[in-house]
């Protein structure tokens, strides 16, 4: 079994609005941290990177970002480009087929299309080699030693792993269901990728969290990695302080407006632990990542989320 | 305070006026924001104060079933349990003045569904195609699965056709659609006309030709060279039978173009309201204030904005914690190793409060400025998520009523 940071290709899921842009980026610095070439990709997604990290824009190409970092946005549109340019090889052929308007009607109507080659290009860059330098010419190390992808919310995410059965279903056979054989062969290594999935302490994601896992096992095309709880109150009151809280309450004497507080709070935080107790049964490796009351999230806390984020094995 | 008294009792009224006069509520805004949570709520708001509702979702998650106490949800309306409607009227503000007791309405029944994507796409074409034969020819072609689930547009296409064919079928007083969770939220306003250009282009013109067979005609010309490319990556096999589709689908452009010049007509009347809805945080206010604008650039009825689970600044608490009266009076009830732990989990615990109220306040400023005239509704978090039936109904006085909490 190879520790999931060993792992070259890192993708980030979740449903909408719990952290997976935060936790992308701090694994990505963790992995920058630790001296890794890395790619940090967004899907098709408004840039979000460029504020969390402190860094330039990020664009449809791959570009320096920091030192060992990088960054790109797979946009549909560039990446069927780049996808067919691949296939096809001529930049006049390519004009035949998508600058043809009738043709890319047709190709609108592919399944999983954009999926396909928006994952043919992270294939590509996967599968790179590090440019050759010196006498001797490079050997084969990657161009990156490690990837992170942070996907779309959980439906768009689950289209991203199904490209090969919803192809293969549609099409059944052909070069594209071909590719995506090659793909699988990346994908769907365990010593090469896994996907981690981000949630936060309450109910509703908990429930979709169960859903997404179930449905990323029925799919069966990436290994899942940890589970990353995202947004977690720092717990203040344990058995000790509750007790004594309790006795406090029973003779409150002015203190009731603080009383209220405490017990708001150490109501959210038995809560939170209730569902953090039943990620666990998941079995699967699970992260905490404390809440941060500051908006907007800033370079610093990523870098202490990324900190946080090396106790990923 | 970041719940201003005034303001807020002056957006709940307006709110009400909403849920009482409109016949369609859409709720927008990005994922994770309590959208569907709202909606089950307006929706329940509007039933407790005797108008018929709907509340449709797309969200395959179940949010809508488990808010409002239902084990699942199909594709057709579904009731909800009445006791949880007569509940809610409990709740309400009474009519005042010299209206009496008895003028308050009746609540009238609440339902919900799902919608299904596939289903609903079936239920359309049967509804539009021109003729039976057609419908089925369309329905058993591999490639309407892909039209009708995997297309960019689809779902917010089938729920702006759905949402219309509902509201205008007489059943209900009002519905409420929980808008499918995007991207980008423009992509709800968009998808109609991204749908109706794919289907008015040349592709299908071509196709549409029946001066010679198809496959014939798409071995000439320029288009005949790019598919003989294209079949390197995707196979000749599956061309073939895409153009079989595509030569259905022509007929079906009429109809589709009719129902979409409907809905948009509906979206864009004063029938309707769109509700933005928000979380306090900085990130998703950005998305919500640019949503807010772009319904008003596309003159479409921005009516009010909720913003959700927000920190209310614990005032009391916050004297008491500064007075230095707290370490004394914890002295005195608790021993002292255990009174000087939970002086500072106190301590600590107020401070929370406040820091994460004023970080949300401080994010709310900008979106008040960017709303303009519409109503701005704040709802405090409570100490639990709202998943089951009757928290919901806690939430309903903060929405259009008078909260005593």
């Amino acid at each position: 079994m190879v520790e999931l940071s060993e792992r070259q290709i890192h993708f980030v899921t979740g449903k909408g609005g719990v952290g997976k842009s935060l936790v992308a980026c701090a694994l990505a610095t963790r992995f920058v941290d630790e001296g890794h070439r890395t790619l940090l990709c967004q899907v098709n997604a408004r840039d979000s990177h460029a504020q969390l990290l402190g860094i330039p824009a990020v664009s449809d190409d791959v570009e320096v970002a920091a030192p060992n970092l990088w960054t790109v946005n797979f946009s549909p549109t560039q990446a069927t480009r780049e996808y067919a340019l691949m296939t096809l090889k001529l930049e006049s052929l390519y004009k035949a087929v998508f600058e043809n308007r009738v043709m890319r009607t047709f190709l609108r109507f592919v399944p999983s299309m954009n999926e396909l080659t928006m994952m043919g290009k992270l294939w590509f860059h996967a599968e790179e080699q590090r440019e050759k330098a010196g006498f001797f010419g490079g050997t084969d190390l990657p161009r990156f030693d490690r990837i992170v992808v942070d996907c779309p919310s959980t439906g768009h995410a689950l289209k991203l792993f199904s490209v090969s059965r919803v192809l293969t279903e549609a099409v059944r056979v052909g070069p594209m269901v071909e590719k995506t054989r090659q793909m699988q062969t990346v994908f769907g290594d365990v010593r090469r990728s896994a996907v981690h999935v981000v949630t936060l302490p309450e109910e509703l994601p908990v429930n979709e969290t169960f859903e997404l896992l179930e449905k990323l096992r029925a799919e069966g095309t990436v290994a899942v990695g940890h589970v990353i709880v995202n947004e977690v109150v720092p717990r203040l009151f344990d058995a000790r302080t509750s007790a004594a809280l309790d006795t406090l309450a029973a003779h409150p004497a002015g203190l009731e407006s603080v009383i209220a507080v405490g017990r708001r709070r150490r109501g959210r935080e038995q809560l939170e632990a209730r569902e953090i107790e039943r990620v666990r049964t998941t079995t699967l490796p699970l992260l905490q990542v404390p809440l941060i009351a500051d908006s907007p999230l800033t370079p610093v806390h990523v870098a202490r989320v990324g900190r946080l984020l090396k106790e990923l094995r | 305070m970041s719940i201003d008294v005034a303001d807020t009792a002056a957006a709940r009224e307006a709110m009400r006026a909403i849920v009482m006069t409109r016949k369609v509520i859409v709720c927008v805004g990005s994922g994770g924001v309590g959208k569907t949570t709202t909606a089950a709520t307006l929706g329940l708001a509007a039933a407790a104060a005797g108008r018929s509702t709907l509340v449709i979702t797309i969200d395959p998650a179940r949010r809508l079933a488990n808010a409002l106490g239902l084990d699942h949800l199909s594709h057709h309306p579904q009731a909800v349990d009445p006791a949880l409607v007569q509940m809610t009227a409990t709740v309400l503000p009474k009519p005042v003045g010299e209206q009496a007791i008895d003028e308050a309405p009746e609540p009238a029944p609440l339902f919900a569904m799902m919608l299904d994507l596939k289903a609903g796409w079936d239920d359309m074409l049967t509804r539009t195609a021109p003729d039976e034969a057609t419908a089925e020819k369309i329905l058993a072609n591999r490639f309407y699965k892909v039209l009708s689930t995997e297309l960019p547009g689809a779902h917010e296409f089938i729920a702006c056709e759905h949402l219309q064919h509902l509201a205008s079928s007489g059943r209900f007083d009002l519905v409420v659609l929980d808008t499918p969770p995007t991207q980008n939220a423009l992509d709800f306003l968009d998808a109609p006309g991204r749908i109706l250009g794919m289907l008015d282009n040349e592709a299908l013109r071509f196709v549409a030709d029946k001066s010679s067979s198809f496959g014939a005609r798409f071995l000439e010309g320029a288009t005949g060279r790019a598919q003989a490319i294209i079949a390197r990556f995707t196979g000749a096999e599956m061309l073939d039978e895409l153009g079989d589709f595509l030569g259905l689908l022509k007929d079906l452009y009429a109809p589709l173009t009719a129902r979409t010049r409907d809905f948009v007509a509906l979206l864009a009347s004063e029938a309707t309201g769109f509700v933005v809805v928000t979380a306090p945080q900085s990130s998703v206010l950005a998305e919500a204030a640019f949503f807010a604008e772009e319904l008003v650039r596309r003159q479409l009825p921005l009516s009010a904005a909720v913003v959700n689970r927000l920190t209310t600044v614990p005032t009391a608490a916050m004297a008491v914690a500064a007075s230095g009266d707290m370490d004394a009076v914890v002295a005195a009830r608790v021993a002292a190793a255990d009174g000087a732990l939970l002086t500072a989990a106190l301590d600590q615990a107020v401070n929370d409060e406040v820091r994460a109220a004023r970080a949300e306040d401080h994010a709310l400023t900008d979106l008040a400025a960017r709303l303009g005239h519409a109503p701005t509704v704040r709802l405090p978090r409570l100490s639990d998520a709202v998943h089951d039936a009757t928290r919901l109904v806690e939430l309903v006085p903060w929405l259009v009523g008078r909260p005593t909490g």
